[in-house]
């Protein structure tokens, strides 16, 4: 049923599809209340954080689960500079994506050759060991388990962004940015690298292709994106903790791009829906936030692994790796 | 100066020595085949040249430069000055520093060496062009201003691409499956596809791991023209072929292998009636 | 001499760890999956013990150490039945979707069963009865204190990891899941059941978990929902420490990790004594991911 509905819609020219979208996102907070102005900006929010992890694991492949950790450091950076020195807000954000991209590279260059599994453990262990630093107040700055607050709104021409609505309008700007870079990234040369190299890294090797930097670039560019977005999480909600480098964050941003469906922007839509928006708006839901979460992550991956709207080259890959291994079957290797 | 020169080159996994002290040059221009029954060490060769692993001891030579060596221990990690300063961003220590250390693969790919796989190893859920465009990744430089900005040059280069991946592609008759999913084509295209693909890497080597593998008596013979005419283009090529029908009717020079040992080499007549190479191998095969 | 004390601490840490970290390293052992929910089925082992000790508190009226007997044998036996129940609905039918796919599967287990338990225990810190446990000790040269809760724990750990060794080396059942572990489908060929072996590693695994839950919280004497996530990765870095589907290994890598932990809470900060197990991860697959004692497993590509 899906695929027949979606096979309808792909006939809508997307130019249309784009400017609707756009058009109901501007009107959609008018007629609301600040609370569900709130769930808007959080839904925003969490679809750029989908698309920065989309480009580490839905392009390059690479699983990992301590993406958390750069969205709070980004944050942390907004906080200190703005706390410390006072510089204006919206200037730290481009310092934010330095500092997160940079982290990024230090945190993942010595993992890359490590196998699928592998790789996942680790950037658990290095989103928790962040996560740690930043309670244990490390160098004394980061404020211990309370965090830091008291951040200054962002200042616009004079104009200070506090309510709901501006802030998600401010979110939203940078969400049709970064879908509109995400897309131009898919269909480059490196876009094209990245999908080389998740098919067969040694051909790709062979090819000529510097595996590890490709690698390297996505974890860089997807650490740096959510480093943007702890910015702006800062900016709205005025104080920052180490909660946002839980476990659970990294595996609710996992939990959007996979069982959103891997690879693909509108699943990253779709996976915030349900992973962010869902248990926004239900009371029940949000008590149960863990056990929902749980209970979609095993009924997807028995399901549905691919996702519920995946790129159709990654739904391809995986329908194909499925027929191969029931071919052959396992063994205990 | 040979094109590719194997020096002493040996290749140890554990307690088996796969490749046994091999010493042999490929010249600049000619079609060099490497035979030898299964388990005699070939593809491990290509292996080395490629870049895969290193060898155990010898070296490999390309134009003069050598990019394939053991690896360094960790005492001459620490005796060797240039190992301290590796990370320094300055030519003259990368260019020190390149000497000394292991070559990755795409760094031999960009030297000028291009292969194909014994197990086809295509992007199977990619188009046929998408397979050959990936040759031409090292041949371009668009990063990621070139990727969200989309300047002219960048522009310029991706029509570049493309069409040179279109010429490759109708270079080895695959034009009419340029969108075709390379895991949906016939296996003898497959192989072809990636030759397409080594070739768009424009290699100055090719080195081809046996490309006729599977293919029927009419492939057979198109894959042998098509191989003199990459040769006649100007690309030097080296391949391991267990049809001896290919090798003998294309390879100008050959070297035969048995047990990670070099037994043989010289033209397909001396090789052919060479006793040690009858009896380790060609007594089975027709020829 | 406090070095002396710190060791023995450790060293109680460390069965505890080692008891948990078997269990990860059978599963990997057969499944080559790292079984994510493994923690907290630890952890309903300490909550299933609370309530078997109230109920059967409550049932005699008296406050005994005899109690614990019976619990620990229900709680056991729930935690394995729970633990096989968990392999036939969320990892058998991934059994040939890849890599990533059990690894979500079983990290989505993992939130149900703490939510589950948060839910319907509550989350604040909950209290095993007071008296249960024999208190006091022995005072050893120096000050060193041992407590006799502290040996009681020890000699458990050591005789049921010692009881594993043996079933796993010296019974038929033991060679089959060694087999299991090597190949899947020479084993089958060899006429072993390959399904019923996975289950009896998810029987005993799982068991000895939830047993290690209800004797961690016998001796801290309190706990909460968090003790079955920290727990857990800590016995996970065990397991890899000692080289995960060695059975020796995850006993050898927990000793030495509680060791390692203690010592480094007491000389350096407790604080930290997290980031020490998790530094230790980081360093071990980077470095050696095939652990100390470990086959390679974690090959580069």
């Amino acid at each position: 049923m899906m695929t027949a509905l979606r096979e309808r819609l792909r006939t809508i020219r997307p130019l249309w599809w784009q400017l609707g979208l756009l058009g109901l996102a501007l009107l959609l907070p008018l007629p609301m209340g600040d609370y569900y102005r709130s769930v808007l900006w959080r839904t925003a929010l969490y679809i750029i954080l989908g698309l920065s992890l989309n480009v580490i694991v839905g392009y390059a492949g690479l699983f990992q689960l301590g993406h958390a950790a750069f969205y709070a450091l980004g944050a942390y950076t907004t906080a200190l500079l703005n706390l410390h020195w006072g510089i204006p807000i919206l200037l730290t954000f481009p310092i934010s994506i330095l500092v997160a991209a940079f982290f990024g590279y230090l945190i993942t260059r010595p993992i890359l050759h490590l196998r699928g599994d592998y790789l996942c453990i680790v950037t658990i262990a290095f989103g928790e060991v962040v996560r740690l630093a930043l309670v244990n107040n490390i160098f004394g700055i980061t404020g211990g388990a309370n965090g830091l607050s008291g951040i200054a709104r962002p200042v616009l021409f004079g104009f200070a962004i506090r309510e709901p609505i501006y802030h998600y309008y401010m979110v939203l700007l940078f969400l049709v940015f970064t879908i509109f870079a995400v897309r131009r990234l898919e269909n480059s040369r490196l876009g094209r690298a990245w999908m080389y190299v998740r098919e067969d890294e040694v051909a790709a090797e062979a090819m000529g292709i510097d595996t590890t930097r490709v690698k390297l670039l996505a974890f860089v560019i997807g650490s740096g994106w959510a480093g943007l977005a702890g910015s702006l999480y800062a900016a709205k909600i005025t104080v920052v903790s180490p909660d946002q480098a839980k476990f659970l964050e990294s595996v609710v941003m996992f939990c959007i791009v996979v069982l959103g469906g891997t690879g693909s922007i509108p699943g990253v839509f779709v996976g915030t829906l349900g992973m962010v928006t869902l248990p926004e708006l239900s009371r029940a839901l949000k008590e149960w936030r863990d056990a929902w979460l749980g209970l979609a992550m095993v009924t997807m991956m028995i399901a549905r692994p691919e996702g519920l709207w995946p790129s159709r080259r990654i739904r391809m890959e995986i329908r194909a790796a499925q027929e191969e291994a029931l071919a052959a079957p396992a063994s205990g290797d | 100066m040979a094109l590719l020169e194997l020096q002493g080159l040996t290749k140890q996994f554990g307690g088996l020595v796969a490749v046994d002290h091999v010493d042999f040059d490929v010249n600049e221009g000619e079609i060099l085949g490497l035979i030898g029954p299964n388990g005699a060490g070939k593809t491990t060769i290509f292996n080395m040249i490629t870049g895969i692993y290193p060898p155990t001891e010898g070296k490999i030579y390309f134009r003069g430069e050598r990019i394939a060596h053991p690896p360094l221990t960790w005492r001459q990690r620490f005796s060797t000055p240039v190992w301290w300063v590796s990370w320094l961003p300055l030519p003259s220590v990368k260019r020190r520093w390149d000497e000394v250390r292991t070559l990755r693969p795409h760094e031999i790919t960009e030297r000028g060496i291009a292969r194909t796989f014994q197990t086809i190893r295509l992007f199977k859920n990619l188009t046929a062009l998408e397979n050959v465009m990936a040759g031409l990744h090292h041949r371009t430089h668009a990063g990621v201003w070139g990727a969200v900005a989309r300047p002219p040059s960048q522009k310029q280069e991706e029509t570049f691409i493309v069409a040179e991946a279109e010429k490759y592609l109708a270079f080895m008759g695959l034009t009419d499956y340029r969108d075709e999913l390379a895991k949906n084509l016939p296996y003898g295209h497959q192989r072809r596809l990636e030759i397409a693909r080594a070739l768009a890497a424009e290699p100055s080597l090719l080195v081809l791991d046996e490309p006729a593998a599977g293919l029927n008596e009419q492939e057979t013979l198109e894959l042998m023209a098509t191989i003199r005419q990459i040769r006649d283009s100007g690309i030097t090529i080296l391949l391991i072929e267990h049809d001896m029908k290919v090798v003998m009717g294309i390879c100008e020079r050959i070297v035969v292998l048995d047990y990670g040992k070099k037994i043989a080499e010289g033209t397909p007549e001396e090789v052919q009636n060479n006793p040690r190479v009858i009896e380790a191998y060609l007594g089975e095969e027709e020829v | 001499m406090q070095f002396l004390q710190q060791l023995i601490n450790g060293v109680t840490i460390g069965a505890f760890y080692a008891l948990v970290a078997l269990g990860y390293t059978m599963v990997y052992g057969v499944l080559k999956l790292i079984n994510f929910a493994h923690g907290d089925l630890f952890m309903w082992g300490a909550y299933l013990g609370l309530t078997g000790l109230n109920v059967i508190l409550a049932a005699i009226a008296r406050t005994t150490p005899w109690a614990i007997l019976p619990t620990v044998i229900m709680v056991m036996a729930t935690v394995a039945l729970v633990g096989v129940l968990v392999e036939r609905v969320a990892y058998r039918p991934l059994r040939t979707a890849g890599r990533l796919a059990p690894v979500i599967s079983a990290l989505g287990v993992a939130f149900i069963l703490e939510s589950l338990a948060r839910n319907i225990y509550g989350a604040s810190w909950k209290t095993y009865p007071a008296g249960i446990t024999p208190g006091g000790g022995l005072v050893l040269s120096g000050g060193v204190r041992v407590g006799v809760m502290q040996i009681i724990v020890l000699a458990v750990s050591f005789l049921l990891m010692a009881g594993l060794y043996l079933f796993v080396h010296r019974t038929r059942i033991g060679t089959a899941m060694r087999a299991v572990s090597l190949d899947h489908n020479v084993s089958r060929l060899m006429g072993i059941d390959v399904d019923r072996i996975i289950m009896v590693v998810f029987l005993i695994g799982p068991g000895l978990g939830g047993v290690a839950g209800m004797i961690v919280a016998l001796y801290y004497g309190s706990f909460d929902f968090t003790l079955g996530w920290v727990f857990g990765l800590k016995a996970f870095i065990a397991a890899i420490l000692g080289g995960i589907g060695n059975i020796p290994g995850a006993m050898v890598g927990g000793m030495l990790l509680g060791i390692i932990e203690t010592l480094g809470a007491g000389y350096i900060s407790p604080q930290w004594k997290d980031v020490i197990a998790y530094v230790i991860l980081i360093l071990i697959l980077i470095f050696r991911p095939t652990g100390l004692l470990g086959e390679r497993v974690a090959e580069k590509l």
